[in-house]
């Protein structure tokens, strides 16, 4: 699965720099920018091990912040030694990012250009200065051109490759499906809303998801809640396999309530009310 | 890649290039006025090249790698003319090319730019850094600038994987359809309801491919498609199995409910007339599985039947 999603090489990358500025921080004599280099390799090996878990967090986390203010301390502090790294802030901009990351970035890159100029000639500062500029739109333009891309990977609706877990949006679009269905077939349809502490939420989607029936399709609402569609031919049968799904769940802090297919408009109520739920499982009773 | 992720030509590019001519032509300017004349012809003819990879850019996206390699040598170029020119050079300018090749190059072959001209600009620079230093912040520059097309192809890789959708028109891939199909299956069989899968074969398509280029195909795919989930009801789902073999899996219905699905959508598919090639033909067989049968097994059927779909003669 990993190698579906490109993680190996970008892994690899992120390890090999850590070692080159770990290297640099023991084979240099750089005073006071050590610990920075320090730093920057320890979040290099933190973003490699936290790699897979990078996948879920949502695309719109400015992970270059980070890396655009160690750089911007690296050259404030050291800007004869590290003056070669000023262009980097181009490849900052490469990525899409929002709006205020990028103007953060042309500032940051601003202030080290003039640390850096200060060290230099007059006409050297000013070239150095014009070619910055004109590298750190070129990375703009890329960031421009990749915004679809960036959009379509955020609203994706399968959230992880290659498990049944899709996005909220995708559930109003089988909510339909189902209930077109259940008007030619009348069959007993629940979506059970189930509700944990935020961190552990993506280990529970997998457990859910591995958990169920391929034709129980698993949704991520939110951060902290998820939901199953389960169809069985009498509430009853419906009732017994929720149960049985539950049970195969991690039971700390869960907390669990049914809605019937054919009051899925109420969702949105079912939901906060599972938010103020006490009772670990609730069934909401078809309106009459 | 998903053709609404092409490349499209990007006005704020071509901006760049124009911008790096101007300032090819200042760098030529400034050399006359000092009365360097023997440094005036590289740039200058950097500033031509760069106007014609403009226009190259902004007329034909599709030679959008040519521009990049122009801009990228005659950016060396103005580089190198400078490092000749200055007897002591700042060590910030060792940073340059190798951002310069990420910025604009694919990520393999700007890694391999950057590591074969990394002993020219280390040993071409008289730089104030000890060689050792040098190395070393040139390794990690280029380490952790690749971080940045890593990522990017990360995100197309994490698209790709998790797209259900066939990239050229309105159906689902094969292994989404695959998935859609197990389901449907396994549903069909815990619930004790029917199950039907047209097989579907557009023997116009290869041809169409062949004779009348990609535009007639996409469109004539796109047709297909339009007609079929006009024909179908919402809860059935249309899959691309291989590149002409089309499955429609209808759930909840049966042999004859099938049947009639089958007759609607050649009688739909006949009214539906292309300009070049006539109206749409194709061959559609119903298969059902057997109470019971492995996924696997319904799966080989499938794929048979297809296969013999495509061997008839029409």
């Amino acid at each position: 699965m990993e190698s579906m999603y490109k993680v190996r090489g970008f892994r690899l990358t992120l390890l090999a720099g850590a070692v080159l500025c770990a290297t640099m921080a023991v084979t240099l004599d750089l005073g006071a920018v050590q610990p920075l280099l320090w730093i920057t390799a320890l979040w290099l090996l933190a973003t490699a091990a936290l790699l897979q878990h990078r996948l879920y967090w949502p695309a719109r986390m400015p992970w270059q912040l980070v890396p655009s203010l160690l750089l911007a301390s690296l050259l404030t502090l050291d800007p004869d030694s590290f003056g070669v790294w000023m262009w980097a802030f181009a490849i900052l901009m490469m990525l899409p990012q929002p709006r205020w990351m990028m103007a953060l970035n042309v500032t940051l890159a601003a202030f080290a250009w003039w640390q850096v100029a200060a060290t230099l000639p007059r006409a050297e500062a000013n070239i150095s200065g014009a070619a910055l500029a004109l590298l750190m739109l070129a990375g703009a333009a890329h960031a421009v051109q990749l915004r679809p891309l960036w959009q379509r990977v955020s609203q994706r609706q399968r959230l992880i490759p290659g498990l049944r877990l899709w996005s909220a949006q995708r559930l109003e679009e089988s909510l339909a499906r189902e209930r077109t269905r259940s008007e030619r077939d009348p069959l007993h349809g629940e979506l059970l809303l189930v509700r944990s502490a935020g961190y552990r939420c993506w280990r529970l989607a997998q457990r859910l998801a591995e958990a169920s029936h391929s034709f129980e399709h698993c949704y991520r609402l939110d951060r902290r809640t998820l939901a199953i569609t389960l169809v069985g031919r009498d509430p009853a049968a419906v009732r017994q396999r929720c149960q049985a799904l539950l049970s195969m769940l991690p039971q700390r802090d869960l907390r669990a309530r049914t809605l019937p297919l054919s009051d899925s408009e109420r969702l949105e109520e079912a939901r906060e009310a599972l938010a103020e739920q006490k009772a670990p499982l609730v069934h909401d009773e078809a309106c009459p | 890649m998903t053709p609404r992720l092409e490349p499209s030509p990007s006005r704020l590019f071509v901006l760049v290039y124009l911008l790096t001519a101007l300032f090819a032509a200042a760098q030529a300017g400034w050399h006359y006025l000092m009365g360097h004349y023997d440094y005036i012809l590289l740039p200058s003819i950097g500033a031509l090249l760069l106007l014609a990879a403009a226009v190259v850019r902004l007329a034909n996206h599709l030679a959008q790698r040519m521009a990049s390699y122009m801009l990228i040598s005659t950016g060396y170029l103005l580089l190198t003319v400078e490092l000749i020119r200055l007897e002591r050079v700042a060590d910030l300018w060792l940073g340059l090319p190798p951002v310069l090749a990420l910025l604009l190059l694919p990520l393999g072959p700007a890694l391999v730019l950057n590591l074969l001209l990394a002993p020219l600009w280390l040993l071409l620079m008289d730089i104030e850094m000890s060689l050792r230093q040098a190395t070393l912040s040139y390794l990690t520059l280029v380490a952790l600038c690749t971080l940045a097309p890593w990522e990017q192809l990360r995100h197309h890789a994490l698209l790709r994987a998790t797209d259900p959708n066939d990239p050229q028109c309105e159906a689902l891939t094969p292994s989404a359809l695959e998935e859609t199909l197990q389901s449907e299956l396994a549903r069909s069989q815990a619930l004790e309801r029917r199950l039907s899968v047209l097989v579907i074969y557009l023997p116009q398509l290869e041809m169409a491919g062949e004779q009348f280029g990609q535009r007639l195909y996409r469109h004539m795919l796109q047709r297909f498609c339009q007609v079929a989930h006009h024909t179908c009801r919402s809860h059935d789902s249309l899959g691309r199995a291989e590149g002409n073999l089309f499955w429609l899996v209808l759930p909840d219905t049966g042999d004859n409910g099938a049947l009639m699905v089958r007759n609607r959508l050649l009688a739909a598919l006949e009214r539906c007339v292309l300009a070049e090639t006539g109206p749409l033909t194709a061959r559609i067989a119903v298969c059902t599985p057997q109470p019971s049968e492995r996924w696997l097994a319904f799966e080989q059927r499938l794929l048979r039947r297809g296969h013999a779909l495509t061997e008839s003669a029409s």
